[in-house]
């Protein structure tokens, strides 16, 4: 290195390849995004399929089936990718543990089983317009499973294997528990809560996207205003306490904000297992740990994963669509494995 | 400078029970290169947690006649810098990206010229620029001390708080810190506070040391020729030394025995 090197041209050097990775993914998610939407249980083709996404004149049916059906659960698998993603980014900064997310922590089965009560409640007690209850309680208790986390994180003496083993615990509870209502359903909601166990894009509509999009773009816009402030939590607490940051404030608002990511994504698609977590592990891999690259690329890449684990979920048996989560937990199954047996995952 | 300490009272809580750490603690620091030193245990760390706000003790911290006390942590950062014991690691960032942390009351999205130059220049002044784009994790202990005390220099507060900056590094990397430390407090006018254990070093580069005793009690305070005398190092370190005056009036410490009697237990 030469020693007339400026401020600046040592700064290009650092972030040249972070930038054109994070540039790069997008590309990937529009290639896996055009297949996504040609493919599937009825006839359209690819060609069909650029045509309806450029606006040309195609086949009404084909039309509808494309731009009604399959270019919403498209996106959703980008949107909710994204989502789990970046609140598993979040979850694994402020506790500096690369095995949180909010699936591994409980976050999302919490959230399962809120949604779930919130559709028995709103099927036989109370009754709210549109899917006010179901969200709504999917927050409650994704927030509930949250602060119970983030609070025994504060415990001195907490080390980051009782945090995960806190989390499989609030896993098996919200599980039984989300099971004890399928037990008491009857034959009709017993078929809709296994929806939430499962996760499947396939109950999308257009004004689910645009809720998840618009509770990912605030939740996004958060996260980055902070970028610097959450680089810096990745110190240690005293550190980003002398840097100026207020440690507390930025913990519990990342807590806020992941649960609403979850309570979202999981109302909406249900519980979609190991996005969250696998995601972030590779782009801290790809672009290191500077929240400005870690925290888009996690959710790019995790954008990329759940638009291939889509895709995968329609091509495994033809004709059929297997529901999304089953084909995200068998890819992430091993690489959970993976990360537990390499040193460099828990370091 | 004038940071005051009036009347300072602070317990560490231990269960139900509280551990007493000061009471009715007064001192002052003076500008130029300040060293707090003491026993294990004497409060040095707890001193400068409870300067930089970390900890909330009873009384009077003050700086030029301005209470420090319950200033919101923003006010505090622009004023001082804290360099902690412990080391942040384990983590990939690189060392620009740690340096870079240390200006982030100002880091905004795009990082701006003045903060890129301000890095290069310390780390170009600790020597460690080739070391730039390395992650924190590929460095040795004294290699990431070096990186936390460029993340101090690099926000050019006006008062630098550092405990133990010296610790892991080697004799040689210990001196040149010294001495760079010496020229940041001649060259940028910043006063500096430093908790060591070293009394060579307090001796050679201090301007100002100030002693606590194991109680927490003021035991000196002044120039080292003042302070570091063979009766003091005997009553606070409760070691028998012998201090030589050499020509530029920076007392040696020579360490000869501890006044307690060390018995080796039988083995067995």
């Amino acid at each position: 290195m030469t020693p007339t090197l400026t401020g600046r041209q040592l700064y290009r050097r650092a972030v040249r390849g972070k930038v054109a990775i994070v540039a790069a993914l997008p590309v990937l998610i529009v290639v896996v995004f055009i297949i996504n939407v040609a493919t599937g249980s009825s006839d359209a083709s690819l060609a069909d399929a650029l045509i309806v996404l450029t606006g040309g004149d195609a086949d009404p049916m084909v039309a509808t089936v494309i731009l009604d059906i399959r270019v919403p659960m498209a996106l959703m698998a980008i949107v909710v990718g994204a989502a789990l993603s970046i609140g598993g980014c979040g979850m694994q900064t402020i506790l500096r543990n690369p095995m949180a997310s909010p699936f591994t922590l409980g976050i999302s089965a919490a959230a399962s089983f809120g949604a779930a009560l919130g559709f028995i409640l709103e099927a036989n007690v109370i009754r709210l317009p549109g899917a006010a209850m179901v969200t709504g309680n999917a927050f409650a208790f994704a927030l509930l499973a949250a602060a119970i986390i983030y609070l025994l994180s504060l415990r001195p003496g907490t080390d980051k294997g009782m945090i995960v083993l806190l989390g499989i615990a609030l896993n098996f509870l919200f599980n039984a528990l989300t099971m004890l209502l399928q037990y008491i359903a009857d034959e009709d909601e017993l078929q809709s809560l296994v929806f939430w166990t499962f996760g499947s894009l396939l109950k999308t509509t257009w004004q689910k996207l645009a809720i998840v999009s618009a509770v990912l773009a605030v939740a996004s816009a958060i996260y980055f205003g902070n970028s610097w402030k959450l680089t810096a939590l990745s110190l240690d607490d005293h550190k980003a306490k002398s840097l100026g940051v207020n440690v507390e404030a930025l913990r519990r608002l990342v807590i806020i904000t992941v649960s609403v990511l979850a309570a979202a994504a999981v109302a909406f698609v249900g519980t979609i297992g190991f996005v969250g977590l696998v995601a972030p592990h590779i782009a801290r891999g790809l672009v290191g740990e500077d929240q400005r690259f870690f925290m888009p690329a996690s959710a790019l890449i995790g954008a990329a994963i759940l638009s291939l684990a889509f895709l995968v979920s329609k091509l495994v048996v033809p004709g059929t669509i297997l529901p999304v989560g089953l084909v995200t937990a068998f890819v992430g199954i091993p690489f959970f494995i993976v990360i537990i047996v390499s040193r460099r995952g828990l370091a | 400078m004038t940071l005051k300490v009036n009347d300072l009272s602070f317990a560490y809580r231990v269960g139900s029970s509280h551990q007493q750490v000061f009471e009715n603690l007064n001192l002052e620091f003076r500008p130029g290169l300040n060293v707090i030193l003491g026993p294990n245990g004497a409060g040095k760390s707890t001193l400068l947690k409870c300067i930089f706000g970390l900890l909330r003790p009873r009384g009077e911290i003050s700086y030029d006649g301005t209470s420090l006390m319950g200033l919101p942590l923003h006010r505090v950062v622009e004023l001082m810098a804290y360099l902690p014991q412990s080391e942040g690691s384990g983590n990939r960032l690189t060392v620009l990206e740690v340096v870079l942390l240390g200006r982030l009351p100002q880091l905004r999205s795009r990082v701006a010229d003045a903060d890129l130059e301000a890095v290069t220049q310390v780390l170009r002044y600790l020597d460690i620029l080739e070391l730039a784009q390395r992650p924190m994790t590929a460095l040795s202990g004294g290699q990431q001390k070096l990186v936390a005390i460029a993340q101090t220099l690099v926000r050019r507060p006006r008062i630098i708080l550092m405990d133990e900056p010296t610790s892991s590094l080697d004799l040689q990397r210990q001196l040149e810190l010294c001495q760079i430390l010496v020229q940041v407090v001649r060259q940028q006018s910043v006063d500096l506070v430093l908790a060591l254990h070293d009394l060579n070093l307090a001796a050679r580069y201090g301007d100002h040391l100030i002693v606590l005793d194991r109680a927490g009690q003021l035991a000196a305070a002044g120039t080292p020729a003042e302070v570091l005398t063979e009766s003091l190092i005997r009553e606070v370190y409760g070691v028998h030394a012998r201090v030589d005056q050499i020509l530029d009036q920076v007392p040696v410490i020579s360490p000869l025995r501890s006044v307690r009697s060390v018995k080796l237990g039988e083995q067995g």
